[in-house]
């Protein structure tokens, strides 16, 4: 049941939604979520890599291992960050926005527009420094679990507003 | 201070006033305090008696002088029983005290419904008012804990759909007044909602399984609504059965295992009974903590399915439970999610099975309090859990539930996981799958732990695809219909990917058609939009 409200994109087929397939044209999240997520990873744990490299040089060259096991949990995560960012990918449908997330562990939320109850935008003070914000959809149900993070922060607010006018134009009851 | 309540020729119900502020019952403040009450009254006694004693004993208390503390309030304490002057004016200052905080607290405390909304304030220092929308109540129910039950007291519970906190405790009122508070307040919360839904849920049982509200209102159930109370009684669960039922219980199963297997073990290498004795003294306290816990859990499990009683309202059902914190749950029809009944493996003997349900505005969580009340059957045959769930859902079909519980393969339009999850689900993957009805779908799963959860189209909150490393590889996937929080989870696992794609597909349509159906039944929405949160204000 679409709205005049404000129709949403067409010539999205329902038909195709698929958990790994790219028959729709899915959209991906801001690169800059890369960015931000990359630097909150250093940011964490890279102190903790220079004090075991200056207690190797200093203390004892045992420290070496603690600091290159760390150094490969960093880079590890660092790449988990770049695959996970990039599988990020989401759709408007007519009638609800659909949400992709993970490599490993694939997931998919499919939430109609009449369900949502509110629409959270954030972003922290890293994230806005990137002009990104992040965008949780909430239902009647805490598990729905639909958070949509890093989309330019216009788009967040754009996409707040088109949501919550056709929620409201559908909305049903519990 | 013990004025009476207006218990005593109730008035007519219309009449009872309640825009206007209400006090609670006077006793309430003395009930609410009563468990710390009852502690310094035990403590001050066991010291009275402890001094008494020491009196007698004469020299006696000179043999205690390692306890500093204990010695100095001893003597503070024997100095007041010296001078009874002194004490008995403490004691006068201290009571007269209580009882001034208490009265304030009674005094400051008052409920009244206005403006759509019920209102309670308390609080004198720091005061809170607290309102709850009476489109919001999702519930009223009464319980009575033990000490307001010895008092002829109840307490008024009003849920509503902010969760947990926004609960509203009537605490409290004398017995016949908390009735009438709760069914007026019923009436004024439901009179537009609840006398609406039985008509459609009517229409509902009358044939095409689609809700449909066609403006053939006004049914006989209309004049029914004010006579929440009364009640068709469906079913009792008498205690013994729920007693050994509560025993069945994993834990104590495999604590029962482990004693025997203790005592087989110990007869084989001591050979004679008094050294297995003294082997099974030694070996009980390591067992003890948990055999504690888990009598506990158990007791508490007993404790509040007892005397379970459910009546059938017409639009809602009534729910009285309790060994000895009485209560009474009105889940209304039309809020209930999901469905769902389970049949653990302890049970399968005797076809038992539980009856659960998703309620909105009941909160469930793990710890299963007794403030959300979500099972409305704790244990009966078959035949009870297909009355108690056709009861709560007249759309759904016998035959269909029955399938469900029992059945497996495809027999009866059901759709089974894939061949290829055999290896994930070797014991039930001829069982586990779905079907679809024209108003809900049905999931089971479990061939020794069987489990059926149904959930009408017109309640889907959101739909999920998951698919782990394993399931990637076998090309499966999981399909989860998202429901309010409750016990009742409607999940599939390892679906062909196929068919979970157009499961999820046909799921979203026929959900879009049922809200669609439900939103042009009702001209407002039933739920206001929680972007405003429910008030609540402190003043501080």
């Amino acid at each position: 049941m679409t709205t005049d409200v404000d129709p949403a994109p067409t010539g999205a087929d329902p038909d195709a939604v698929t958990l790994r397939g790219d028959e729709l044209p899915w959209r991906s999240v801001s690169p800059a979520l890369r960015t931000v997520r990359l630097i909150t990873l250093f940011a964490w744990l890279t102190p903790f890599v220079v004090v075991l490299a200056v207690l190797a040089v200093v203390v004892s060259p045992w420290f070496w291992v603690g600091a290159g096991v760390l150094a490969a949990l960093v880079a590890w995560g660092a790449w988990l960050i770049v695959r996970q960012v990039s599988a990020i990918t989401w759709i408007e449908l007519p009638d609800e926005i659909v949400i992709r997330k993970g490599r490993l562990f694939r997931s998919l939320v499919s939430i109609p527009y009449g369900r949502l109850q509110y629409i959270d935008v954030e972003s922290g003070p890293l994230m806005r420094s990137r002009g990104i914000a992040s965008c949780e959809f909430h239902t009647a149900s805490p598990e729905s679990g639909g958070t949509l993070p890093g989309l330019p922060t216009e788009e967040a607010e754009a996409l707040r507003g088109r949501l919550a006018a056709r929620g409201e134009a559908q909305r049903a009851g519990l | 201070m013990t004025e009476p309540d207006a218990t005593p020729a109730p008035p007519p119900r219309r009449e009872l006033a309640l825009h206007e502020w209400q006090h609670l019952h006077p006793l309430s403040p003395v009930l609410r305090g009563g468990l710390v009450g009852v502690a310094v009254l035990g403590y001050a006694a066991s010291q009275f008696v402890d001094d008494l004693f020491l009196g007698l004993g004469g020299g006696e208390r000179e043999r205690d002088p390692d306890d500093g503390t204990d010695q100095g309030l001893r003597e503070g304490l024997g100095f007041l029983f010296d001078h009874s002057l002194v004490a008995s004016a403490v004691v006068v200052a201290v009571l007269g005290l209580i009882g001034l905080v208490g009265w304030l607290t009674w005094r400051f405390s008052k409920f009244r419904v206005a403006d759509g909304q019920i209102e309670f304030r308390k609080g004198w220092l720091f005061r809170e008012h607290r309102q709850v929308p009476l489109e919001r109540v999702q519930a009223i129910e009464i319980s009575r804990p033990l000490l307001a039950q010895l008092t002829g007291l109840s307490q008024v519970i009003v849920q509503s759909a902010g969760g947990g906190d926004s609960h509203l405790k009537l605490a409290f009122l004398g017995a016949a007044r908390a009735d009438e508070v709760r069914r007026e307040l019923l009436v004024l919360a439901g009179r537009r909602d609840e006398a609406g839904r039985a008509d459609v849920g009517r229409a509902d049982a009358g044939g095409d399984g689609v809700p449909r509200g066609d403006g053939s209102a006004a049914g006989p159930l209309a004049g029914g609504v004010g006579d929440v109370d009364g009640g068709r009684e469906v079913l009792r669960v008498p205690n013994s059965r729920l007693f050994v039922a509560t025993i069945l219980h994993g834990g104590t199963i495999v604590l029962g295992a482990l004693a025997l297997l203790a005592g087989t073990i110990a007869l084989a290498t001591y050979g004679s009974s008094v050294r297995v004795l003294t082997g099974v003294v030694i070996a009980l306290p390591a067992l003890g903590p948990l055999a504690f816990g888990l009598a506990v859990n158990r007791v508490g499990e007993l404790l509040k399915h007892g005397n379970f009683r459910l009546a059938d309202t017409g639009t809602a059902a009534r729910i009285q439970h309790g060994l000895t914190d009485k209560r009474t749950t009105t889940i209304p029809l039309h809020r209930i999610q999901a469905v769902g009944m389970v049949q653990p493996m302890w049970w399968r003997p005797f076809g038992w099975w539980r009856v659960k349900v998703n309620v909105a505005g009941i909160a469930h969580d793990g710890t299963g309090s007794s403030d959300n009340e979500t099972t409305v059957l704790p244990v009966g045959t078959l035949e009870q859990a297909l009355a108690v769930l056709t009861l709560l859902d007249p759309a759904l079909s016998e035959a269909d539930l029955r399938s469900a519980a029992l059945g497996d393969g495809v027999d009866g339009g059901w759709t089974l996981v894939s061949e290829r999850a055999r290896r994930l689900d070797p014991l039930s993957w001829q069982r586990s799958g779905f079907a679809v009805s024209e108003h809900s779908l049905m999931v089971r799963t479990g061939r020794l732990w069987r489990r059926v959860s149904v959930m009408p189209h017109a309640r889907v909150q959101s739909l999920s695809l998951a698919q782990g490393p394993l399931e990637r590889r076998l090309d499966l996937v999981t399909v989860a219909l998202v429901s309010t929080p409750g016990p009742v989870d409607v999940s599939i696992h390892h679906l062909a990917s196929a068919t979970a794609t157009r499961l999820l597909r046909d799921e979203a349509s026929r959900a879009r058609a049922a809200r669609a159906i439900s939103r042009s039944a009702c001209t407002e929405p039933e739920v206001p939009s929680q972007l405003v949160p429910p008030a609540r204000t402190d003043e501080r």
